[in-house]
């Protein structure tokens, strides 16, 4: 097999599949001299995903001239960029404004979770009822990026952390491979270390674990891991849960439990306990760690969710601040988050690794500007922000605004879909391209257009 | 696998074409297999450029199987991360003038190497982090004009050496990193003390009914058991209902995760109903008094 290395290799024409046999020499040549326009910078990508909807107004766009009873009770702070002001409770982020795009003008239509993640994840607008998992649904961001890149024997094309995403035990549609069909259901894993959010519940922990259990390092045979494997996954039989195709996760568990770059990756005990510190005791800032490990074995696509796994009606550590808003931000979410995130985006500086990678911030929405009786915000998908860092994106700089009350968009309005477009243009991917679905559909795979800021 | 085998040739025959301009007489599917035979990726990037890659797949690279490598004299992309190579095998790099992108990063690679870049002209990105570079080494990248970005964390280049080569090159972005011990020195520094926590008041059971529970916000609750018995915790619910959660012994403590306005009773192991607590909006203690 050492013989097919080339066809391992990663850039423009070579993963666009074309059979090179067809082509005659200057066919081939007017093929190379297009691909090399396209020059992608990002080769990976994380995306950072604050489940229950981030509240724009206490993260990237605070609004200190708005009426009290709308602007809450944090002040903003400079950034290291001129002009651009963060919420107070973000001044490690502040730091790094100068490789973030923040993108303050992004609304869609949809004031429910499990709608407001399916459009943010997927670029597409739910139709009809969403089920998770059901092969008809659009692929997530993470599953579409990973079709386009090729993963090394062994590694996986798309990796989750630590959670999956959940409603009140409802699992939630978005953040599958949907009809690109199961093999791109990005590989769920949780992280080893760290301390949990608070208000993680059943339904996350009864989730399939592909948990790498390190102290079996001695099964070294294929077949006697596939056993072991079985019996976990028999104990499993109970849950509401339904592996299609669980042929394929046992495959991939065995391989990534054999195979060395995913296994060290994922042995967190392998780095410098100064860097695991840098990141933060906590299971976002060691998530992050592992996502930076991952990226760096050689996985192109890593979503990790800074957020509680389940949303369990407000309880716990997510974003949906129905009630006690401003401690729960001020207490709980911003500062994990804050130390997390920035630790990753030096972590990746440090190494040279920022420009190959793309660090993506999506949520559901953002929140009310109206305060309500319980202290708390609402959902509101009216106009929210969300950003973007390396991968050659241009950072030190705000693309379009929110009205003076964080209501409606001011200027530049776009959508998740022209988001998508941007993050797929950074990836090297045509967000244009039409692919096949399961049936032979043509489906366009974005339908928005790229935002300037590269 | 005779139709794979097939499949690489045919891939390679536009690379022999593309690439016996530029190496001359020598036998570019050879070079190529070679890279190969070490664990390394040729791509093309477009017409005239080539990516080398060993970081993933090549990792036992060393300077032997660097001289193959030096012969790709279109390659603008090399990266040699984590791999085997040392000083002595940079010297096939000499002749990569095309070069603008290079990882040495994670290698053994130190000054004498780095001496051997000093012509590659059209460096932009050179990575060196975690490497044996010192101040002398970045001596030899003064004339390198078009270099834009260093990478040089965890290594032994000090801050008078990095501020003479930004003097020589002050477009360069030269990447220092976090200083390491700095960040696990904060990181050991004890937090500040958290708040004390709020004592909650112990209502002995009087016969009147117990206040259920609402639907709050999460908090923690830290009970100690502080009289001489075993008790029984129960969680009285939104219907008045009650539901078991744990014993805690005599001068044992627990951490219940629970809500704002919710109900906790206390009963003794016969059942008898001692007491109960009434969380408010904060965390807090409930110590189960002596009887």
């Amino acid at each position: 097999m050492s013989m097919l290395n080339l066809d391992h290799s990663r850039r423009d024409f070579l993963r666009s599949g074309v059979a090179m046999a067809g082509l005659s020499l200057p066919s081939f040549f007017s093929m190379l001299s297009r691909a090399g326009t396209v020059a992608p910078k990002a080769r990976s990508c994380i995306v950072l995903y604050t489940w229950g909807g981030m509240s724009h107004y206490e993260s990237f766009d605070p609004k200190p001239d708005a009426p009290s009873d709308l602007r809450g009770e944090f002040k903003p702070i400079s950034t290291a960029t001129p002009g651009i002001q963060f919420c107070e409770h973000l001044p490690l982020l502040a730091k790094h404004s100068e490789k973030l795009a923040i993108v303050r003008s992004i609304h869609h239509k949809h004031g429910g979770h499990q709608q407001g993640m399916y459009v943010s994840l997927t670029g597409h607008d739910p139709a009809g009822g969403l089920k998770a998992k059901k092969r008809g649904n659009w692929p997530s961001l993470t599953a579409m990026i990973s079709k386009f890149q090729d993963a090394q024997s062994g590694t996986p094309r798309a990796i989750k952390l630590p959670y999956s995403m959940y409603d009140n035990g409802t699992l939630m549609a978005g953040e599958y491979g949907g009809w690109l069909g199961s093999k791109y259901d990005p590989v769920l894993m949780k992280t080893p270390a760290g301390e949990p959010f608070r208000g993680v519940t059943r339904y996350t922990d009864r989730e399939l674990n592909l948990k790498l259990n390190l102290k079996k390092q001695r099964i070294s045979d294929r077949q006697g891991l596939l056993e072991e494997l079985d019996s976990t996954l028999g104990q499993k039989e109970g849950s509401e849960l339904v592996y299609d195709q669980l042929d394929h996760y046992r495959r991939m568990a065995a391989d990534m439990l054999l195979g060395s770059p995913v296994r060290d990756a994922y042995d967190l005990e392998k780095e410098d306990p100064r860097v695991r510190a840098m990141y933060g005791d906590h299971i976002c800032g060691q998530s992050l760690l592992l996502s930076r490990r991952l990226v760096e074995a050689g996985v192109p696509v890593v979503q990790a969710l800074c957020s509680a796994g389940d949303l369990a009606g407000g309880g716990g550590d997510n974003w949906d601040t129905h009630r006690g808003h401003f401690p729960k931000m001020k207490d709980r979410l911003l500062p994990v988050f804050d130390r997390s995130v920035s630790a990753l985006l030096t972590d990746l500086e440090q190494r040279g690794m920022l420009d190959e990678t793309l660090v993506v911030f999506l949520t559901d929405f953002g929140r009310t500007p109206k305060i309500n009786k319980n202290g708390g915000r609402d959902h509101h998908p009216g106009v929210y922000s969300v950003a973007l860092a390396g991968g050659g994106i241009r950072g030190g700089q705000v693309y379009g605004s929110s009205d003076s009350r964080g209501a409606e968009p001011g200027s530049d309005p776009c959508s998740p879909a022209d988001f998508h477009a941007t993050i797929y243009t950074a990836m090297g991917i045509d967000p244009h391209a039409e692919l096949h679905d399961q049936l032979g559909r043509p489906m366009r795979i974005c339908d928005g257009n790229p935002l300037p800021l590269f | 696998m005779p139709s794979s085998r097939l499949r690489i040739y045919l891939w390679l025959f536009p690379l022999v074409v593309l690439s016996s301009a530029v190496i001359g007489s020598a036998n570019p599917l050879s070079i190529i297999e070679a890279i190969r035979e070490n664990g390394g990726n040729v791509s093309i990037i477009n017409a005239k450029n080539l990516q080398v890659e060993f970081h993933l797949t090549g990792r036992g690279l060393d300077d032997q199987g660097l001289v193959a490598v030096g012969k790709l004299a279109d390659t603008v992309t090399l990266n040699l991360r984590d791999t085997q190579i040392t000083d002595a095998g940079l010297v096939h790099l000499k002749g990569l003038k095309q070069l603008r992108r290079l990882h040495l990063e994670r290698t053994s690679v130190g000054d004498e190497g780095i001496a051997h870049l000093r012509d590659l002209h059209k460096l932009e990105y050179l990575n060196l982090y975690s490497s044996k570079i010192t101040d002398k080494g970045l001596g030899y990248l003064v004339e390198l004009n078009n270099l834009r970005q260093l990478f040089v964390w965890e290594t032994g280049v000090t801050v008078s050496g990095v501020e003479k080569l930004q003097e020589a090159l002050p477009s360069l972005r030269i990447i220092r990193g976090v200083d390491l011990d700095k960040v696990a020195a904060e990181a050991a520094t004890p937090k500040e003390a958290p708040e004390p926590l709020e004592v909650l008041t112990w209502m002995a059971v009087d016969g009147s009914p117990l206040p259920k529970s609402n639907s709050g916000d999460f908090l923690l609750l830290h009970l100690e058991n502080q009289s001489a018995h075993k008790v029984k915790l129960y969680w009285v619910d939104y219907g008045g209902g009650l539901k078991y959660y744990a014993d805690i012994a005599a001068g044992d403590t627990r951490e219940q995760t629970t809500y704002t306005g919710a109900t906790w009773l206390i009963a003794d192991v016969d059942d008898n109903h001692l007491g109960w607590f009434r969380t408010k909006s904060k965390n807090a203690k409930a110590l189960i008094p002596k009887r």
